[in-house]
């Protein structure tokens, strides 16, 4: 056989179908399946004894939890995510300060190829943790109201809550000896700009870091393959919790920024070709420098907006200074005054063509009275870098619209819709890719 | 064409063809005696713990890809701590190269031996001590005792059933380098490694039951 052969897709061994282990109670010889290989910890299913599985030989460890509490989900449920099947193998229950109406329960859900994450509920608030090896910057555990952490990731998370657990009930298996009375102290941040949790937990020997992502009781189901999870007596399933209604208001803004600059961008264009052309002539350089003007043109409507449009088609590595006077027809009076100064440079450089500037100035005027008007335009211009010029060398094209719309504003608004949508759509996809780490 | 060794077990006589010059222990298939040599005999180091199957993505003969490189898994060592265990998986690459796979909670990272010294006082290793290592900053996070509780397949060194040592895991602050610290002799062994993702590592038979 060629040595790479071994390494050929199809060479390799089958692999083995996944066996669970099978235990018998020392105490009621009741049959147990132990899915996960890494249990130390089972509690019998038939007598509630607790069971030490660290050696060869299983021990009884004493008796079980002092009283039953109720679960929505049972031992060997499936939970279906991103892909992976996981099966809940141990449930918890913890309080803190020995107050019974204020637990949370705990699922842990075991997967041999994925390993393992917890599924908890307070509340009928879900939520689904994942440990991380991404550090805070600071202790977490000496954090306080109001204090900020930040992680070695970037992140900054805000102090939420501290505070000591204590374990009050456990049955199926566990991959460690959890004992009732077992105690911890942990710290939670809430991300900055974000729907997620950083929990730290301590227990002398080790610090955990996970990270909590919330989930709503129909996300919860479906894991579960279910229509619904019932709810537990006394605890009112939660409608939704504040991180899928963060999720959702940003949805919600980014679909209306994105409304919002498709709307402004068609306004945009709407504006730009609205108007009716009175005037369009083109002006030669000798008539520029002595000053010109162009035919008289009707506005027809008080309140009425023209648009000046100037055109040097002419120029090249040059620049133009135009003074430009909207003037009253019938007597001469200057109504609205502007000076229009454009130049367009263009070369080849290293190979590449380049160009800067413009060849052309748009101006909106607003007519505060209707009637005959006329523009009275003289320019100078020089080629290159001539500061001074005293006559024009270049052409003008100039013509006048009325009945125009400033399609600026609507400029603005689809830059500030499109804005706003790109950071909250960013928000969104960093939201989703904060849950795929979790992975 | 290369022929590859092969031994036969000082036990039950079971032939075991070696397939990477590196290896020098393996558990019989048959007797599971754990077999290993030196350069003058092949020597039985007793039936003691021979693994059963494991059930992680990895196997004993799987294949797979690993970072665009073909992999084939020889073999593991399972080390016991305090609150479980974790295993370590022997890979061989297809440029012939070796590698090892270490697996905590179904979590894998990428880890090979740093040569040369490196000063670390075991004494200052606690859950929460840092240390830089490569330019890199890690915390400690959690410190204990290991004994090994059995190997599985081909090894490329002599583990020895029940041989016990202090360890210390470490992981880098931005949780991208792992860090493992054998504290069993004069001078700390340290092994640096990469945490890999779930799909860094693709298997050819990834199994229906689980997905």
């Amino acid at each position: 056989m060629n040595p790479l052969e071994r390494f050929a897709i199809g060479m390799g061994r089958k692999r083995p179908p996944f066996v669970p282990r099978n235990i018998s109670c020392p105490d009621c010889g009741g049959k147990l399946e132990v899915p996960d290989e890494r249990a130390q910890l089972v509690v019998c299913a038939y007598c509630s004894h607790k069971l030490d599985l660290t050696d060869a030989e299983t021990k009884v460890l004493g008796a079980g939890p002092p009283r039953k509490w109720e679960f929505p989900l049972n031992i060997g449920d499936r939970f279906a995510w991103k892909g992976g099947r996981y099966e809940v193998t141990a449930r918890m229950v913890e309080i803190e300060d020995e107050n019974e109406s204020e637990a949370t329960r705990l699922y842990y859900l075991y997967s041999p190829r994925r390993g393992a994450m917890w599924l908890s509920e307070y509340g009928g608030s879900w939520d689904l943790s994942t440990t991380t090896h991404v550090k805070p910057k600071s202790n977490p555990f000496v954090a306080a109201r109001g204090d900020e952490i930040e992680t070695f990731d970037g992140r900054k998370w805000k102090w939420a809550e501290s505070g000591v657990y204590e374990l009050a009930y456990v049955d199926g298996a566990l991959p460690w000896l959890a004992r009732i009375g077992d105690r911890h102290s942990y710290a939670e941040f809430a991300e900055k700009g974000g729907t997620r949790t950083l929990e730290a937990e301590s227990s002398g020997d080790e610090i955990e870091i996970g990270v909590v992502q919330p989930l709503t009781p129909k996300q919860v189901a479906e894991a579960l393959g279910r229509t619904d999870v019932s709810p537990i007596p006394g605890v009112q399933a939660a409608e939704e919790d504040a991180g899928d209604q963060a999720r959702r208001g940003r949805i919600v803004i980014a679909a209306a920024c994105v409304a919002a600059l498709v709307l402004n961008g068609l306004l945009y264009f709407w504006a730009s070709g609205r108007g009716e052309e009175r005037v369009r002539t083109d002006l030669e350089p000798a008539a520029m420098t002595a000053g010109a003007e162009t035919k008289p043109f009707f506005v027809e409507n008080p309140g009425s907006v023209i648009k000046v449009v100037l055109e040097a088609g002419g120029l090249s590595n040059a620049w133009m200074a135009v003074d430009v006077d909207l003037v009253r027809h019938e007597d001469g009076a200057e109504v609205h005054s502007y000076p229009a100064t454009f130049e367009y440079f263009s070369g080849v450089e290293g190979g590449e063509s380049w160009s800067e500037g413009s060849r052309d100035d748009t101006t909106f005027i607003k007519i505060a009275k209707d009637g005959w008007y006329r523009l009275r335009l003289q320019a100078v211009s020089a080629m290159g870098d001539a500061t001074e010029a005293t006559a024009a060398i270049h052409g003008l094209r100039v013509s006048v619209t009325d009945g125009a719309a400033i399609p600026k504003y609507f400029m603005i608004m689809s830059f500030l819709a499109g804005g706003l949508a790109l950071v909250f759509g960013f928000s969104l996809l960093r939201q989703d890719e904060d849950d795929d780490d979790d992975d | 064409m290369t022929t590859r060794p092969e031994i036969k077990c000082p036990s039950c006589g079971a032939p075991h063809t070696l397939s990477n010059p590196g290896i020098v222990m393996y558990s019989c298939e048959f007797c599971k005696s754990l077999v290993y040599w030196d350069k003058e005999k092949i020597i039985n180091a007793g039936t003691v713990a021979a693994l059963p199957e494991g059930f992680s993505r990895l196997y004993r003969g799987a294949t797979g890809t690993l970072f665009n490189k073909r992999f084939s898994v020889l073999g593991r060592a399972r080390y016991a701590f305090g609150r479980g265990f974790w295993d370590e998986w022997f890979v061989e690459l297809h440029d012939g190269k070796t590698a090892w796979l270490s697996e905590d909670d179904h979590e894998f990272c990428l880890e090979g031996r740093i040569d040369g010294q490196l000063q670390i006082d075991p004494a200052l290793l606690k859950p929460g001590s840092t240390l830089a290592v490569r330019g890199e900053q890690f915390t400690v996070e959690e410190v204990g005792q290991t004994r090994c509780l059995g190997i599985e397949g081909d090894l490329p060194k002599v583990v020895s059933p029940d041989e016990s040592y202090r360890f210390a895991d470490a992981s880098s602050v931005d949780g991208k380098y792992s860090l493992g610290i054998e504290l069993d002799a004069e001078k700390p062994t340290v092994y640096f490694g990469h945490w890999l993702k779930y799909a860094s590592i693709q298997m050819d038979d990834e199994g229906e039951d689980w997905r």
